[in-house]
């Protein structure tokens, strides 16, 4: 009967396996590869040779996905449980079974495995822990018992272990078991409900290394190991009977937990329904807006405009708007503001650099155009102005005493707070005041690149603000 | 006539959706991040999946994943994240899956200026995984290139089953432009090339007579075939042959040096008669035009040079821009990367000038036009990085 399942599922060309003799890899896979026979002729199971996908990491355990006959990905040391993830979302029809190390999945994957666990992502992993590093010849790893000898460890290994399912669940796995190599039928019965399970299922495989853990730690040969299995692995219900202080003495196999939480990929497919119901949210490809009566107002070759701020004011969106509206005039336009540090509190600077002709150098380096709303903003930035520039300041600001550029005070906050009602319209109040004064653009134009970026809902209200500003300019003009 | 103002980390998930991209692994860092923002909300409205990872080896980890199911993935990153990514990029490369990696460069090493400019990765690109193997870079100097190298990123990644890198600099990545969005048959899309099904299959990494690259079918469709980072023959199960394992590093090697002609790609701008070439890459080329510009107006004969493939480096087309110069000056906000490249290819038969910003500010026009002025007039005095 085994054997006819090897010819059935294991890549026999690539047989015999690399493992050293009594080692417990051999077992392990084929308990794998039983629980998945079992699942492929249950045809309620949904599980067929085409949709399962072994995915392993590097080591001696992970050889097994070679040997596998199905699709299988061997990768890196460390992240199969990643490299999975990436293969369930991309295509959840997929049964992902991941075959991996102690140190594979507990010691330098361990993030993926918490993550993983923690996301309740369909994936069923199979570790083989063997308590050590069989591939690099006998290293500790997070699950050797706390004072073994390792290759690394000629004293004795100081580290607490891991223990694995356990880590899993607090993770938040919602299925998690342990085997062995001894206890077969148990094993291979939560391989399976493992695989069947509809979210994150861990389970724990004790497996035997005799070459390196079982010399290095005196435990005999592999049939010492194995008899070892035979003799302290309880099966789950006998082992919580166990009195407390003997429990040390053994290990349990069987289920540990199992639950119902949502997986994944199901509240993922939701979002997706969500996202296509509420129809595209995207700006792009947006329709190309033929405004009426575009006469151009904008006559620079590059015209630089500088605005600033405090952080929150709105100024990175108002120089948006204006980069916008010069787009959609059929102008060049280059918007840029700070970040980092600087964009949060203190001054705030944004920039926009519009043109008749193609815009090189991204920055502005002596603006023909400045916005300041507040007093630290222009005692930062008046400095440098372009020769013929012009600045617009709020007129609760004083100009700095060498300011020797035009400059044109208008009350935008106060005007946003009382007039329009709302302060944080103070940057589209500007918008308008600053197209007033400078004539870049016919009105249409910027009312659409205003409501192109707006939170829907706020179109009257923005578009109010904008007129302000207007009459704003308009009365200063006059005046 | 450009119709819609668009950032330029916005124009990689716009031109990467048009290319048939639909999957995301990515981990939040500045100043690559409005990607992922923008992927997460964007993928699923075409159907696509997003995904926020624990770190980026994981993101790269998942994208070759999402990749081997047939889906086209893509990761978005920044220095201190490209770094982590280099070992699973080097096994792209070795297992063949394509993928796109963008690295939007910050100034550097280590946290450096995380949302200041730099070009400090362009080495990191070619060689930060080890080994030797092969490896495309393209750099975009626009936002409207931005879109359109993000679907050539695709379209060459799947043509020859290797990883592409997206090499942007912060410049490009943060400012907003104008860009006017191809409709959908002004754009070519190639896709994987599939292969049959073929139950068992022993050859999923042999390359079929007359063929460029490895067909790929999409793991969950029939085929059953194995991948790995060892070495490996062509039922891709590892080997420890010598004979083997050269055969299969030239495979992978010639793939891409072999079809230079359809992978490289450059911009020359005013070098039609120039004497001295501004040699630059990515957002700096935009003050080098205007440099470009204002020393014509000056009567000096410039013009520049850009790789826009910059891995491999468009060596036979420098070579012969060199040929009628009177000198070279290398602009790049680094200390001299692409310089190496540069010197290595003219091999002392131009003088060579530099200029190398590694302070987080951009490069002005001003500076490269002093330096073309000086150039001109005989009075540059060699190279040396500030
Ligand atoms: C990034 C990286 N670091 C280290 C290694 C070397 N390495 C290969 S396998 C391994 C340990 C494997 O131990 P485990 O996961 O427990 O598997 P086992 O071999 O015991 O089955 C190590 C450290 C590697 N391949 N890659
Ligand atoms: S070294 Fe240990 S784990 Fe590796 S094959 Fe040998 S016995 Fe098995």
């Amino acid at each position: 009967m085994p054997s006819e399942l090897v010819y059935e599922y294991m890549r026999i060309d690539h047989l015999p396996h690399i493992w050293c003799a009594g080692c417990g890899n051999g077992t392990l896979m084929h308990d794998i590869v039983v629980a998945l026979d079992d699942l492929i002729r249950d045809k309620e199971s949904g599980i067929t040779r085409e949709n399962v996908v072994i995915v392993s990491g590097i080591g001696c355990s992970a050889r097994a996905a070679g040997y596998l006959d199905f699709s299988s990905i061997h990768t890196t040391h460390g992240r199969a449980i990643a490299f999975a993830t990436g293969i369930k979302i991309a295509n959840p029809n997929l049964h992902v079974i991941v075959v991996t190390g102690d140190g594979d999945c507990s010691a330098i994957g361990g993030n993926h495995l918490i993550h993983a666990a923690r996301r309740n992502l369909d994936l069923t992993v199979v570790v083989f822990n063997n308590t050590t590093y069989g591939m690099t010849g006998g290293q500790y790893s997070p699950t050797t018992p706390q004072f073994d000898t390792a290759a690394t460890a000629p004293y004795g290994v100081i580290d607490r272990p891991f223990n694995i399912a356990e880590l899993a669940a607090g993770a938040g796995a919602s299925f998690t078991a342990s085997g062995d190599v001894f206890h077969t039928k148990e094993t291979i019965r939560q391989i399976r409900n493992g695989i069947l399970h509809h979210g994150f299922s861990l389970i724990e495989c004790h497996s035997i290394c005799p070459t390196y853990y079982g010399r290095k730690n005196r435990k005999g040969s592999a049939v010492d190991m194995l008899k070892y299995q035979k003799e302290h692995g309880l099966i789950r219900s006998a082992y919580d009977r166990l009195p407390a202080d003997k429990k040390k003495d053994y290990y349990p196999v069987g289920s540990l937990t199992e639950n119902g939480y949502p997986e994944f990929t199901d509240l993922y497919s939701y979002i997706i329904k969500s996202a296509q119901s509420q129809g595209p949210l995207d700006r792009s490809p947006r329709r190309d807006v033929v405004m009426p009566g575009t006469g151009t107002h904008l006559t620079k070759d590059r015209y630089e405009m500088r605005l600033a701020g405090s952080g929150g004011q709105g100024v990175i969106l108002a120089s948006v708007i204006l980069a916008e509206a010069a787009v959609i005039e059929g102008k060049n336009a280059i918007q840029s503001q700070s970040y980092g540090p600087e964009a949060r509190g203190g001054t705030c600077r944004a920039e926009a650099i519009l043109g008749e002709k193609p815009l090189g150098y991204s920055k502005v380096s002596r603006p023909h155009f400045l916005l300041a709303l507040t007093q630290a903003s222009l005692d930062k930035y008046s400095g440098n102005l372009a020769d013929d520039a012009f600045v617009l300041i709020d007129s609760s600001l004083t100009a700095p005493e060498g300011l020797t550029a035009r400059t044109v005070s208008l009350p935008i906050l106060k005007t946003a707070r009382d007039v329009v009602g709302k302060s944080m319209t103070a940057n589209i109040v500007a918008l308008g005041a600053i197209n007033g004064l400078l004539r870049l653009f016919p009105e249409e134009v910027l009312q659409e690149a205003v409501k192109r970026h707006i939170p829907g809902g706020t179109e009257e209200l923005n578009l109010r603000a904008l007129k302000e500003g207007e009459a704003l300019a308009a009365q200063a003009v006059q005046a | 006539m450009a119709n819609v103002l668009m950032q330029g980390n916005e124009a990689v998930v716009e031109g990467a959706i048009a290319a048939g991209m639909r999957f995301f692994a990515g981990y939040p860092i500045t100043p690559s991040t409005e990607i992922a923002e923008g992927a997460s909300r964007r993928l699923p409205q075409v159907g696509g999946h997003f995904v926020q990872m624990e770190d980026e080896l994981a993101s790269m980890a998942a994208v070759i994943g999402a990749s081997t199911t047939g889906a086209k993935s893509i990761t978005a990153t920044s220095g201190p994240g490209f770094s982590l990514k280099q070992e699973n990029i080097g096994y792209a490369c070795l297992a063949e899956i394509p993928c796109v990696i963008v690295d939007v460069q910050r100034c550097g090493p280590s946290t450096g200026l995380p949302t200041s400019p730099s070009q400090g990765d362009y080495m990191q690109a070619r060689w930060g995984t080890h080994g030797d193997h092969p490896m495309i870079a393209l750099s975009p100097s626009s936002v409207a290139e931005t879109y359109r190298l993000a679907i050539r990123a695709f379209n060459l990644s799947e043509k020859y089953r290797t990883p592409v890198i997206l090499l942007m600099d912060e410049i490009v990545g943060h400012m907003r432009e104008g860009i006017r969005i191809p409709t959908p048959d002004e754009i070519e899309i190639v896709n994987r090339r599939e292969a049959g099904n073929y139950g068992a299959y022993k050859f999923a990494y042999r390359v079929p007579e007359g063929k460029i690259s490895l067909g790929m079918r999409p793991f969950g469709e029939g085929s059953r075939y194995n991948m790995t980072g060892l070495m490996h023959d062509y039922s891709g199960f590892p080997v420890n042959s010598p004979v083997i394992t050269h055969e299969l590093m030239e495979r992978i090697m010639h793939k891409i040096s072999d079809h230079l002609d359809d992978i490289l790609e450059t911009e020359e701008y005013r070098m039609e008669d120039a004497e001295y070439a501004v040699a630059c890459f990515g957002g700096t080329a935009r003050a080098a035009r205007d440099a470009v510009d204002a020393a014509r107006e000056q009567g000096i004969k410039a013009g520049m040079w850009r790789p826009v493939t910059v891995w491999p480096f468009p060596e036979e087309s420098l070579k012969k821009a060199a040929a009628n110069l009177k000198g070279i000056l290398m602009a790049e906000h680094n200390y001299g990367q692409m310089l190496l490249e540069v010197e290595r290819c003219v091999r002392g038969g131009v003088p060579i000038e530099f200029i190398g910003r590694v302070d987080g500010t951009v490069i002005p026009p001003s500076e490269i036009l002093e330096k073309l002025q000086a150039m001109h007039a005989g009075g540059a005095e060699g190279h040396h990085a500030k």
